[in-house]
């Protein structure tokens, strides 16, 4: 009898505790985006909460003594239990997606300054605005990552990194294209002559490859050294006129050499451009209507300190970082040759 | 006696054909279906996906168990009608909290295109007043094709908010903004920086 009359009252007792849980793991289901990130279980929470709910109230709006909790004590159970993994689920996903979108946003990171510094060889509009919209995916990604949307941060960092994608092709195009050209012939001829002279004669001379940005100084077929340069604006590009902004290519002499206070970029070397060839060609140029006929050869074209910036900033200049200057003046001389090339050709090196 | 039977009979008879033929409530699904419709519309699984997922499920147990009942010779839809109560009340709340999100959302990615805008305009005008000088030549063609880039993916931005693609429309707004103002920055440290070596050469 007593034991009937306890369980009477144990029956008769909603299961609010169930209830209360359930609904907190739904709430910090609802908080990881359970809906999104887990949805079947979280439907089959939230279903199994509403058939619990609906039980709870139907029994207590009977007369006590009619009411029986015990279907609904099963209910919150299940709905306790539902939500419980609905939360835990919803929970791991959003801690994987993190773990990916983090991922996906570094790849970007990292891969938006070497990408940039690759494009500093080929200099093209379409190649730094695809690099620029890179940036801006980033910008994106960082700001839904702070929002915890970590599947759209992965979607701007891929968009992100299909526009590097095609800044990368587009780099291989134009180097490839500049490498195949019919210049390569001449760069050969002069990179071959600049070095058997200097075989000949033991002197040092000086290579400037400008696809790569480098200038190498090398004696009797060896490299001593090289250095990074930052060339004229108008990057790889031949010189046709003053104030083109490019390097010229041809070769050269140093014709004069200047200390700190001679010159505006801390140490100069002179070079006699325009030579008899740039001159021959410049006529040519202008003949052809290339060039118009009021435009000049232009001048004063050095290499000088003041670089090391990984930009093409100069006139048409070489330009080479202070303490790069402070190194390779020493070596050189009046009369050094200067041997100025698209690029180098792998088969003229020892 | 006898008569005493027959009226416990009819009573009883009639109590269990009350049950028996108790009917589905039409008018309580009719309502919540309508609420759901009305969350529907406000793109409340979108805007509101927790509050539109429960009303959803409320709905979709109500109607599992007005089945469960019809097919029952003794129904009762007492709990079907409190599902149904509950299903209406979410749609009610996800309809209210759809339209309150998107509409913050839209206001969010309004504002970050305004403001992307007068960065992009500030970044222009730095642009034009800036000196060209030898060093500073290949910086500010830099900066006039980015600014075009950046004045595309504004465009874009403002493709997303036509569309109603309010998040992308911010993130990519605020992120255009970022680029802008970085570019202003720039030109207007290379000013002073140009006014202070100008200065200095007046003094020499």
């Amino acid at each position: 009898m007593a034991a009937a009359c306890l369980l009477a009252v144990a029956c008769a007792q909603a299961p609010l505790a169930d209830m209360e849980t359930a609904r907190a793991a739904m709430e910090r289901a609802a908080a990881a985006d359970g809906v999104a990130r887990a949805p079947e279980l979280c439907a089959a929470a939230h279903s199994a909460l509403a058939r619990a709910e609906a039980e709870v109230h139907v029994q207590s709006r009977r007369r006590f003594w009619s009411r029986d909790y015990t279907e609904a004590a099963r209910l919150a159970y299940t709905a306790r239990l539902a939500a419980e993994i609905c939360a835990f689920r919803a929970a791991a996903v959003r801690a994987r997606q993190r773990a990916g979108a983090l991922s996906t946003v570094q790849d970007l990171e990292t891969s938006i300054p070497r990408v940039a510094d690759l494009a500093r060889h080929a200099r093209d509009e379409v190649v730094a605005s695809d690099i620029l919209n890179a940036e801006i995916a980033l910008g994106e990604a960082r700001s839904a990552v702070e929002k915890q949307q970590y599947e759209r941060a992965r979607e701007a960092s891929k968009r992100g990194l299909a526009h590097l994608a095609e800044a990368v092709t587009d780099i291989n195009r134009i180097i490839d294209d500049f490498n195949s050209g019919p210049r390569r012939i001449v760069w050969t001829k002069w990179v071959k002559a600049t070095l058997d002279e200097s075989a000949r004669t033991g002197e040092a001379v000086i290579l400037v490859d400008k696809l790569r940005r480098e200038l190498h100084l090398f004696r009797r077929q060896e490299e001593i050294v090289s250095y990074p340069v930052d060339l004229g604006v108008a990057g790889v590009a031949s010189k046709t006129h003053a104030g083109d902004d490019a390097t010229p290519e041809g070769r050269y002499r140093i014709t004069e050499i200047r200390g700190p206070g001679q010159t505006h970029y801390y140490r100069a070397l002179m070079i006699d451009y325009p030579n008899a060839e740039d001159r021959s060609r410049f006529r040519r140029l202008k003949r052809v209507g290339q060039v118009s006929s009021d435009q000049e050869i232009g001048s004063l074209i050095e290499i000088h300190g003041q670089g090391g910036r990984s930009q093409d900033w100069t006139k048409g200049c070489v330009a080479l970082d202070n303490d790069d200057m402070d190194d390779l003046v020493p070596k050189v001389h009046l009369g050094t040759a200067v041997t100025i090339v698209g690029t180098i050709p792998d088969e003229t090196l020892p | 006696m006898n008569r005493r039977i027959n009226i416990i009979a009819a009573v009883a008879l009639g109590l269990v054909a009350a049950v028996a033929c108790a009917q589905a409530p039409q008018e309580d699904v009719s309502a919540a279906q309508a609420e759901l419709d009305k969350a529907k519309q406000a793109q409340a699984d979108t805007w509101a996906p927790n509050e539109f997922q429960a009303a959803d499920q409320a709905m979709r147990a109500a109607q599992d168990e007005i089945q469960a009942q019809n097919a029952k010779w003794m129904k009762n839809y007492d709990k079907a009608k409190e599902l149904l109560a509950k299903a209406k009340e979410e749609a009610s709340k996800a309809s209210q909290a759809a339209v309150a999100s998107k509409e913050q959302a839209k206001k969010d990615a309004e504002a970050a295109i305004a403001a992307s805008d007068t960065a992009i305009q500030t970044a222009e005008a730095s642009l034009k007043v800036a000196p060209v000088t030898k060093d500073s030549k290949a910086d500010l063609a830099l900066y006039k094709s980015d600014i075009e880039t950046l004045k595309g993916t504004l465009g874009q931005a403002r493709q997303a908010f036509t569309s109603e693609d309010y998040k992308r429309a911010l993130e990519s707004a605020s992120s255009v903004k970022d680029k802008a103002t970085s570019i202003a920055d720039k030109l207007e440290e290379a000013k002073k920086k140009r006014s202070g070596q100008a200065a200095k050469a007046r003094k020499a």
